[in-house]
């Protein structure tokens, strides 16, 4: 089969010529590419996973928050922020009361959680709105996340003695 | 011309299989098969004759690979050296199956190498040991691959089953263990050495690998480098870092389409098969992979039960699912998680897809039986240009399998080299794959089996009445293929699903309730079953819409108590319909738009133009192969009644609406394409037939690829103005849907140990953040009450777990799955205010938010 030989050294020859000069360029490349630090993250992007950071904020015992309560008495709940950015962060929370963004901050602290700790709060606030339901928000100043829960408000009664 | 059958035989019988057509990598060239004697080799001359087009001596180098030049085999030293590598591959083999057994047992995870050793030693080497026996009787690479790994397959299913049944009672509680498994495997591999000790047959694939001339070498190279460039691409979209690796893989794979088409001629088999197998394999993990967890809609519920089988180390039989009845994601997943030791949502994602990548290169091989290989090339793009195989077959697991099966048949029924006998039971041993693998697959498999059946004896009675046999037909070299699906092949095969779904799982009674609705439908069709015969009507989005929110008002009024919120509460917020956005144009789309041309209506009009060319041209193939006698004597009339039988099936879905809700008529295509994907293209080449006969093929290429380009989301990405594919984008219907993102995981992980969340307490959109991933945790859990209801606003109940997800959080749209309108999906602006209204906002990180 001469001619299919013929061909196939031909072929090889192509390739010699190509080869020598495409492999260092490839291999420039991407030399390059891994030298400069946004290259090395673009090639990061694709080679491997990059961790998702958020912060998360809950109730603890969701299923059995007050639903209910008397004017001015006190409002027992815990909740926690977990810290999940990958580095310390200083939280801070507010307690507030009434409609959203209007309500009256009835409880704050502020506090340094290390990552991937979790910093619980137990805490009791006075059931002050004037209005019901009431709504008992837990924001974050700085960060989107937010919870709360509704409370219907009774008149405090007045004592039989 | 072929040869005449019956008495005349043994004038042909001394032909070797070295007179076979000699292709390159994998195609039996050089197979040393002790002679077969018996009814087959008048149909193995005819297969060559058919096969490869009469030449002159002198052009046929042109044609062949370099590998016709190997020296014969047979010298002494050359024995030698055969009897040396012999053993230092079985050493090797035996050495790295001690490790595959070590990795197995301690558990250690040795990245990339470990589960890469644990795949090859569960069903690689067990396939090649069977590949590289006498077993497939002289059959072509990619036929014996198909039919080897489909054995190893069946194998792992029923032996994974028969342990499963024995090994408790012996007192191992936990028979898919990684002891059992480990056992098992190595049983399974000396098994089928010891028999190939005995049945062997050579294999020079060095050589072959050696004689690749470096266009080939190129070629291969450049299907291979879509892989990476598939996984990488998905890996970015992954981290959102966008789609351009995703977008340079498909260029790659049109790219080496194109390459393809353009050398398809002096292209072997071998490396035709290898090259097909990279590009599905590519263009299969650029959906698979996509998201860190579970992606996609049924593999949600396949990965349930896989993991209720791996948690327990066994198959739980007495748990009725559908989903469970599979051993093809229960049995099957467990055993290869055992030895790969890789997170479990990998078996589905990434080794399945190895396996299921092979489904194009067995459905090419069938092909090529009948067609040219041009034809059966273009068959290929349409199959795996197809939308469902992109987009869908990622996340049916347990229909990829079947689908092997399927193909499995497929080469079997139409194998002219084996006696009927062997087809027949090849036949029923894939029918036992397809049914333990996926019961609606084996619906389809059967109806077409059965269809196919009726249709030719209608053909044959017909032909008796009239007393006019072709007598062309005597000469047709499939005609040996005819008695396959006879009336005891299908029999057998409904038996299958009588004693696997009826007896053993009890599963197949969703069938007759489902035959049972579609009988009733079609004599009173509906509002509420919009497509009949018929009836062309269709419910528009809106309407069913409306619908949905009367039947939930009507749920809310008539429950008893104060389950839900008050209809008075509930009708203040409006759920408006909401259609998903199309993407933005991209600059190439807003050029093409400055110009005049409308790009949206493009994408659109090429995506349904697409769809409504495939039935013509499958209409025009059938036309053309009735029409055309010189076209029928290439195909058995089998072939073409089972061609006609699949299709007639999928005609079927859109008669009867709760068959395309409970299966999707475009899975039942696919299927169908396994069988009549050829017809359509020659149905593609028809339709052009009067610009002649040259022009008319290279307009069928042209439409082939075109489609491919559009429907596998290439085009609409580079222009935009279109619906956002799950492969290429961070948004669209698909990724709103089924993309789980770590602040779900960590939500429903929270959620998880609150009190009342299950059975029935916890409402979520459809997709994957609804329950499945804690949907039980012990086997007294396991039950089909673990639903997840729904979240629009009339049926929100006061006491519930309400899961909000990413995509409803960001983009205020919700969706409804309507399951009487053939599983139509429909979106709508979701009132947040209702929620935040009336109840509690109890967990929050940003991504996700749960209410009580």
């Amino acid at each position: 089969m001469p001619t299919r030989i013929s061909d196939r050294s031909t072929e090889h020859a192509q390739d010699r010529r190509w080869w020598p000069v495409v492999a260092p360029l490839a291999f420039m490349a991407i030399a390059a590419s891994l030298i400069l630090p946004a290259g090395r993250h673009q090639w990061a992007l694709s080679l491997f996973r990059q961790p998702t950071y958020y912060t998360s904020l809950s109730f603890d015992s969701a299923w059995s928050l007050p639903a209910s309560a008397t004017r001015g008495a006190p409002l027992s709940f815990s909740f926690s922020v977990g810290n999940h950015e990958g580095r310390a962060v200083t939280y801070r929370y507010l307690i507030s009361e009434g409609p959203a963004g209007k309500g009256q901050t009835v409880g704050q602290s502020t506090k340094i959680v290390a990552a991937g700790a979790t910093w619980t709060v137990s805490t009791t606030v006075p059931a002050t709105c004037t209005g019901s339901p009431c709504r008992v928000q837990v924001s974050l100043p700085g960060h989107p996340e937010m919870i709360d829960f509704l409370v219907t408000l009774t008149a405090k009664r007045a004592g039989h003695g | 011309m072929a040869e005449p059958r019956g008495k005349h035989r043994s004038r042909v019988s001394n032909v070797r299989y070295h007179d076979r057509p000699q292709s390159d990598l994998g195609d039996g060239g050089g197979y040393q098969l002790p002679r077969y004697e018996g009814g087959q080799n008048d149909a193995r001359l005819n297969y060559r004759r058919q096969s490869v087009p009469a030449r002159p001596p002198h052009a046929r180098p042109q044609r062949a690979s370099m590998l016709d030049q190997r020296p014969a085999p047979g010298n002494a030293q050359e024995g030698l050296e055969i009897s040396g590598r012999a053993w230092l591959a079985t050493g090797g083999a035996a050495s790295l199956v001690i490790a595959a057994n070590v990795l197995a047992l301690t558990g250690f995870r040795l990245l990339y190498v470990g589960p890469a050793l644990g795949f090859w030693f569960l069903l690689v080497l067990p396939a090649y040991l069977l590949y590289t026996t006498t077993t497939w009787r002289g059959s072509p690479g990619a036929e014996r691959v198909g039919y080897s790994v489909t054995a190893v397959i069946l194998l792992l299913m029923l032996g994974g089953l028969v342990m499963n049944t024995i090994l408790p009672p012996l007192g191992i509680a936990r028979p898919l263990d990684p002891v059992p498994v480990v056992i098992f495997g190595d049983v399974l591999n000396v098994s089928l050495y010891v028999f190939r000790l005995r049945r062997r047959a050579e294999f020079p694939w060095l050589d072959r690998i050696r004689a690749l001339k470096p266009s080939e070498t190129r070629l291969i190279l450049t299907g291979l480098l879509c892989v990476p460039l598939a996984v990488l691409g998905a890996n970015r979209l992954n981290n959102g870092g966008g789609d351009q690796v995703a977008l340079m893989a498909f260029a790659c794979i049109i790219v080496t389409i194109l390459v393809l088409l353009g050398r398809h001629r002096s292209l072997g088999e071998g490396i035709t098969s290898v090259t097909i197998y990279f590009i599905s394999l590519a263009i299969l993990l650029m959906t698979s992979l996509r998201g860190w967890y579970v992606t996609g809609h049924d593999i949600q519920s396949e990965y349930r039960v896989f993991q209720l089988t791996e948690s327990h180390g066994r198959w739980i039989s007495g748990f009725h699912s559908a989903y469970n009845a599979c051993l093809s994601i229960t049995i099957l997943p467990t055993e290869i998680a055992r030895v790969v030791n890789v997170d479990s949502v990998y078996v589905f994602r990434f080794f399945f897809q190895l396996l299921f990548a092979l489904c194009p290169v067995l459905a090419y091989t069938f092909w090529r039986r009948y067609a040219s290989k041009l034809v059966a090339l273009l068959a290929v793009i349409i199959f795996v240009g197809f939308p469902t195989y992109l987009n869908d077959m990622p996340s049916i697991n347990r229909q990829e399998i079947a689908f092997l099966f399927v193909c499995a048949a497929a080469l079997a029924v139409s194998n002219s080299r084996w006696p009927q006998t062997w087809r027949r039971l090849a036949l029923f041993t894939a029918a036992i794959g397809v049914e333990l693998s996926h019961y609606s697959t084996m619906y389809l498999f059967i109806g077409t089996l059965v269809v196919a059946w009726a249709l030719g004896t209608l053909v044959m009675l017909r032909r008796r009445w009239s007393a006019r046999r072709e007598r062309a037909d005597e000469h047709n070299p499939w005609t040996i293929a005819r008695r396959t699906v006879g009336l005891g092949s299908v029999l057998a095969a409904i038996s299958v699903v009588l004693l696997w779904g009826g007896l053993a799982t009890q599963t197949a009674g969703a069938l007759v309730t489902d035959v049972h609705d579609a009988v009733v439908q079609f004599s009173h069709p509906s509002a509420a079953t919009p497509y009949s015969l018929f009836s062309r009507t269709t419910l528009s989005p809106q309407q069913l819409l409306d619908n949905y929110r009367s039947a939930a008002l009507r749920q809310n009024a008539s429950s008893p108590g104060h389950e839900y919120f008050p209809i008075s509460t509930v009708t203040r917020y409006s759920t408006p319909l909401d259609l998903e956005p199309n993407m933005p144009l991209t600059g190439f789309g807003h050029a093409l738009s400055r110009i005049g041309v409308p790009v949206t209506a493009l994408n659109t009009d090429v995506r349904q133009g697409a769809a409504k060319d495939e039935q013509l041209f499958i209409a025009v193939g059938f036309a053309v192969f009735v029409i055309s006698r010189r076209l029928r004597r290439r195909v058995s009339h089998e072939l073409l009644y089972i061609a006609a039988a699949s299709i007639f099936m999928v005609a079927l879905f859109t008669v009867f609406p709760n068959f395309s809700a409970d299966y999707s008529a475009e899975r039942a295509l696919q299927e169908a394409l396994i069988w009549a994907a050829p017809v359509l293209i020659a149905g593609s080449i028809a339709v052009f037939w009067p610009f002649g006969n040259r022009a008319s093929v290279r307009i069928a290429v042209g439409i082939s690829v075109a489609i491919f380009i559009s429907t596998s989301g290439f085009l609409p990405q580079i222009l935009g103005g279109y619906g956002a594919q799950l492969n290429l984008n961070d948004s669209g219907v698909d990724y709103e849907l089924y993309y789980m993102h770590p602040q779900e995981v960590a939500a429903v992980t929270w959620l998880a140990g609150k009190p009342g969340v299950l059975p029935a307490g916890l409402q979520a959109p459809m997709g994957p953040t609804t329950s499945d991933p804690f949907a039980f945790n012990s086997p007294a859990n396991v039950s089909e009450t673990q639903s997840v209801a729904d979240i629009y606003p009339a049926l929100i109940k006061r006491s519930s777990w309400v899961l909000l997800s990413s995509a409803i959080l960001q983009t205020d749209r919700a969706s409804l799955y309507i399951a009487d309108s053939a599983g139509q999906l429909i979106a709508y602006r979701y009132p947040m205010a209702f929620l935040e209204n009336n109840k509690n906002l109890v967990y929050n990180n940003g991504g996700t938010e749960i209410y009580r």
